[in-house]
């Protein structure tokens, strides 16, 4: 018995001390939330992300913080690409943190769900620099969710046109089963059709299965010209264009943001080569991509050739400007103040002049912010306006060759 | 495209049968479920990932390593667990075997990390035959005679050996083997180090027919106890066949059902089987 | 951190653990008390939450629902379904060796994933069901997670009493008495298949209502949820640590192992961006580890089976 006592109390004193290393950290900060994936199917996005939006963390903090001085904390939470997991963790965030705003997270299927069931009700400004889905755009959100990467309507339109003008008369579609996948699918084969082409399958996949032949088997039956693969890597596209080029079902692919990563070409260069695929890409204007790519050389290195590294750097400094205009951390006031100070007719402010930021918004300037993913302009419901790139497998690195403007 | 499938039932078949011999073995002779079998074909599969392409060493003589490192953890689980268990009721055994699972694949997951992994950077082109209705990549044909030459290798020691022939016996009748003087705790060692031979070897085919993921095994645990069943728990031969079987299946079960409802036809077939002749079917009684 | 914030994370702790220790309270009914191996507590798991999400959300085109039925209706609901899965993994297996039951009810909580995963009609699919209805918010407005923990208190009570009643009663020497010794329990006449059958369904009754339960205050749900083993796996720690077939034992067990869960979480979330997924792998490992040293040391966990007078 005497043992047993021992060891409910060490219990009880483990985890009073966890309780209270909680307490130690607080101190006087404006924290918002960030939470992306730093593992799961888009770990190789979320992990560079992170890195943008602590860039800018930085900028702000070293030109002397927001609200009067007060240092920007950002709260990371990994929401391991899943649904469950992120919106687990954004309720942590909302309601143990107390963040009031929040950048991220990264995947469609990730934020749909944390908006209808985390940050709206709880009146909680969300962005997410990455969702692409079309849904997002009809959701539910009071206003509070805005992103700063364009809808897929978009992305599915360009790259449907692609697909069509590289002369494919037929192609199968295969799309993660999820909002990301299920809505740039959408898009696709209106555009395509619209064109001409014929789609002769569209097929759902699951992540993570150890084979994919039977899927592609149906996916190939038609014998389509090619292969439009909407999928992330690290959940099955990679295994998906290796069995598709091993057993003969498909030579020709067209690949979409979530793809956009050297690994897919990887022992593979030479079947990839030449291979097409689009993504989401900055507006042109402003002097924004390229001083963000010289920050964050210098910071970790060469800029990876990956999308939403940038437009995770625009999320946090919107907040951080939404909250200077707000003066007060505030859900609803941020979400309010955020539309306020954004304007295309506004004084430009660069990604790196927080200072002239906090000024013109002292002043009761408006701001039009020239970002590192290009000027940040929302329309009313919270959508980006944005542009899709082209970007080309060469030489197994992937090289952007061309930019849509809607 | 039926032709297709049947091959490629086969091979799946051949891995889920190569784990389920020592699944049925251990089943049969410590009268457990053990819940870390599939852990382990990963871990084997990892091992051999570990030494071919970190290492750069050759294929064959990582899967030799790979394969004795795995039945050395075999042994080493039932040395710090399972025996020290024994007495326990089975569903202790089997909780501390989920554990053992939930441990090793974490193990893995720490050290390589969750994303995919392939044992060979690039990919090799099939041979074509029938016009295109089958096609078969050089290293399925070699897991397909790699297969045939183990489970022949484990039919000759258990049907020659005077090892083989006490842990055949003491599969059937743990109690009376022990009345008649077999040395148990050598057969027990026997058992496990065989097993993590060919678990490990299963893991290594699976991973060279398609690639790593640290649940790779996992998510073969449950056809290899549909194997077992099938074929009666603690019959390596019925755990042959039932891998067959239950692989074919559930390849063929594709042209019927959506392909994502394959894990399920495993565990379809297991249940009918529990309903209609729950000894299996080549099984002694329950 | 202010106390406030401290107080509202102790609510939202308590919440979950109590949530778990209604899956620990239904485990130890069928594990603790007949003996039974289920490992497919995930799979009631998920048939709670779903049924309680989609009889009780505002209709919706994704997926089946819009019945608007009040909470109450859709917690005996859930525990209803759940309990019917339980009888009919039953017949197959309950008349078999105990493991029979184990595989079987794996592979079942397999299969409800799939179902879940691509029914879309059902369930809207990996995509999940979100927006779903929390009770009383608007009544209790900010004292919402305050009221939620309550009713969670209020479950546990009542099955806590219905257990220990059970336990207590002839039923439950019964059931005792085949755990220890089913064939002298055959012997005297009594049908083995029945009480176990019976404290099968009863668990799982329980496991179903705190599925939904679990629905209710996370707001949305998807098949990832309900991934075999994590959630699973949990349960049994806490049944293990707290010492089977001992209900108050199992609470204690379920605090102290939703405690280290979150503990470690929180301590993990601490390190760089880079060693996050090690930092998760190795806490599982850490959980892992624990639970063998328990097995292996303390069979009868903190607290052993009370005795019964006969």
């Amino acid at each position: 018995m005497k043992s047993k006592v021992k060891f409910l109390l060490i219990l009880s004193l483990v985890m009073v001390f966890v309780l209270s290393s909680l307490g130690v950290l607080a101190q006087e900060s404006v924290r918002v939330g960030t939470a992306l994936p730093i593992t799961g199917g888009l770990a190789a996005y979320g992990q560079d992300a992170r890195n943008g939006t602590l860039l800018a963390q930085k900028i702000i903090n070293e030109q002397g913080g927001l609200l009067n001085g007060m240092e920007l904390e950002l709260v990371n939470v990994d929401t391991q690409t899943q649904a469950q997991v992120g919106v687990d963790a954004a309720q942590r965030l909302v309601n143990i943190n107390g963040v009031q705003a929040m950048v991220g997270p990264m995947s469609s299927g990730v934020t749909v769900p944390i908006v209808e069931s985390v940050t709206g009700p709880n009146q909680v400004v969300q962005i997410s620099p990455s969702a692409t889905t079309p849904v997002l755009t009809t959701v539910e959100d009071d206003g509070y969710f805005f992103r700063t990467a364009p809808s897929d309507a978009l992305q599915g339109v360009v790259a449907g046109d692609f697909a069509f003008d590289q002369g494919f008369e037929s192609i199968a579609i295969m799309y993660v089963n999820n909002d990301y996948g299920q809505g740039l699918n959408d898009a696709v084969i209106d555009q395509f059709e619209a064109r001409g082409g014929e789609v002769t399958a569209s097929i759902a996949f699951e992540a993570d299965q150890v084979s994919y032949r039977s899927e592609l088997m149906n996916a190939a039956s038609d014998n389509p010209d090619a292969l439009l693969l909407v999928a992330y890597t690290d959940d099955g596209g990679i295994t998906i264009i290796r069995q598709a080029l091993q057993n003969g079902f498909f030579e020709e692919f067209v690949f979409t943001d979530g793809l956009k990563s050297p690994t897919i070409a990887e022992g593979i260069e030479d079947f990839l080569e030449g291979k097409y695929g689009t993504a989401p890409t900055s507006l042109p204007g402003g002097r924004g991509p390229e001083t963000f790519a010289a920050m964050y050389e210098e910071e970790y290195g060469e800029l990876p050739p990956l999308p939403y590294i940038d437009s995770s750097f625009d999320a946090v400094f919107v907040i951080a400007l939404g909250i200077e205009k707000a003066g007060t951390v505030d859900g609803p006031a941020i979400r309010d103040a955020i539309r306020e100070v954004l304007d295309p007719e506004g004084e430009t402010v660069n990604i790196d002049e927080w200072d002239k930021a906090k000024e013109l918004i002292a002043a009761g300037q408006t701001i039009n912010f020239e970002g590192a993913s290009g000027p940040v302009i929302f329309d009313e419901v919270g959508d980006r306006a944005g542009a899709i790139g082209i970007w080309q497998v060469q030489d197994g690195n992937i090289v952007d060759v061309d930019v849509v403007v809607e | 495209m039926v032709l297709q499938l049947l091959l490629n039932g086969l091979i799946y078949g051949s891995i889920i049968a190569l784990g389920g011999i020592g699944l049925t073995l251990i089943y049969g002779i410590l009268n457990f479920g053990h819940f870390a079998h599939g852990d382990l074909m990963t871990l084997g599969a990892y091992l051999a990932y570990l030494f071919t392409v970190q290492l750069a060493l050759p294929l064959p003589f990582s899967f030799v390593i790979a394969g004795l490192l795995t039945a050395a953890t075999a042994n080493l689980l039932d040395k710090i667990l399972y025996k020290k268990l024994e007495g326990r009721d089975s569903v202790t055994i089997m909780i501390s075997a989920v554990g053992a699972a939930l441990i090793i694949r974490n193990l893995i997951l720490m050290s390589w990390g969750p994303q995919l992994k392939f044992l060979e950077r690039g990919i090799e082109m099939p041979l074509v035959f029938f016009d295109g209705l089958l096609r078969i990549t050089r290293t399925q044909i070699m897991i397909l005679i790699l297969s045939v030459i183990f489970v022949t290798a484990v039919h000759l020691f258990l049907s020659k050996t005077k090892l083989g022939k006490a842990m055949r016996a003491m599969s059937d009748n743990t109690a009376l083997a022990k009345i008649t003087g077999i040395n148990t705790e050598r057969v027990i060692f026997w058992t496990w180090f065989m097993s993590g031979i060919l678990t490990s070897s299963a893991g290594i085919f699976l991973a060279m027919d398609t690639h790593l993921i640290p649940e790779m095994g996992w998510n073969l645990l449950l056809p290899m106890f549909a194997a077992v069943i099938l074929g009666g728990i603690g019959n390596p031969y019925g755990a042959i066949v039932g891998g067959l079987a239950i692989g074919i299946s559930q390849e063929i079960s594709t042209m019927f059902i959506a392909a994502s409802y394959k894990p399920a036809v495993a565990f379809a077939i297991m249940i009918l089987m529990l309903l209609v002749k729950p000894s299996g079917l080549m099984g002694k009684k329950v | 951190m202010t106390i406030s914030g401290l107080l509202s994370y102790l609510i939202f702790f308590l919440t979950f653990a109590g949530i778990y220790a209604i899956m620990a309270l239904g485990l130890n009914m069928q594990r603790g008390f007949a003996g039974l191996f289920n490992i497919g507590i995930a799979g009631f798991w998920a048939v709670g939450a779903y049924t309680a999400a989609i009889l009780t959300k505002s209709p919706s085109p994704n997926h089946l629902g819009g019945f608007n039925t009040p909470i109450i209706i859709s917690l005996l609901a859930a525990g209803i379904f759940s309990a019917i899965l339980a009888f009919l993994i039953g017949i197959p297996t309950l008349r078999l060796r105990e493991d029979y039951l184990g595989i079987s009810t794996i592979g079942i909580a397999e299969i409800i994933r799939l179902i879940f995963t691509n029914e879309a009609w059902l369930s809207y699919g990996v995509r999940g069901i979100s927006s779903i209805p929390k009770p009383f918010r608007d009544i209790f407005g900010q004292y919402y997670n305050l009221s939620f923990l309550a009713l969670v208190l209020i479950v546990i009570a009542i099955f806590y009493y219905l257990s220990e009643k059970g336990i207590k009663s002839p039923w439950g020497r019964v059931l005792r008495a085949i755990r220890e010794d089913e064939e002298v329990a055959k012997a005297s006449g009594k049908n083995v298949f029945r009480y176990r059958m019976e404290a099968l369904v009863f668990g799982a009754f329980m496991m179903g209502v705190g599925g939904a339960l679990y629905a209710h205050f996370t707001g949305f749900i998807s098949p990832e949820a309900f991934m075999p083993m994590q959630t699973t796996f949990i349960v049994w720690i806490m049944l293990i640590i707290g010492g089977s077939a001992n209900n108050f034992g199992v609470l204690i067990g379920a605090v102290i192992t939703w405690g280290i869960w979150t503990g470690t979480e929180t301590i993990t979330s601490m390190l760089p961006a880079q060693y996050v997924t090690q930092a998760a792998a190795f806490r599982v490992i850490l959980i892992g580890v624990f639970l063998e040293i328990i097995l292996l040391n303390m069979p009868d966990g903190l607290f052993p089976e009370r005795k019964f007078k006969a």
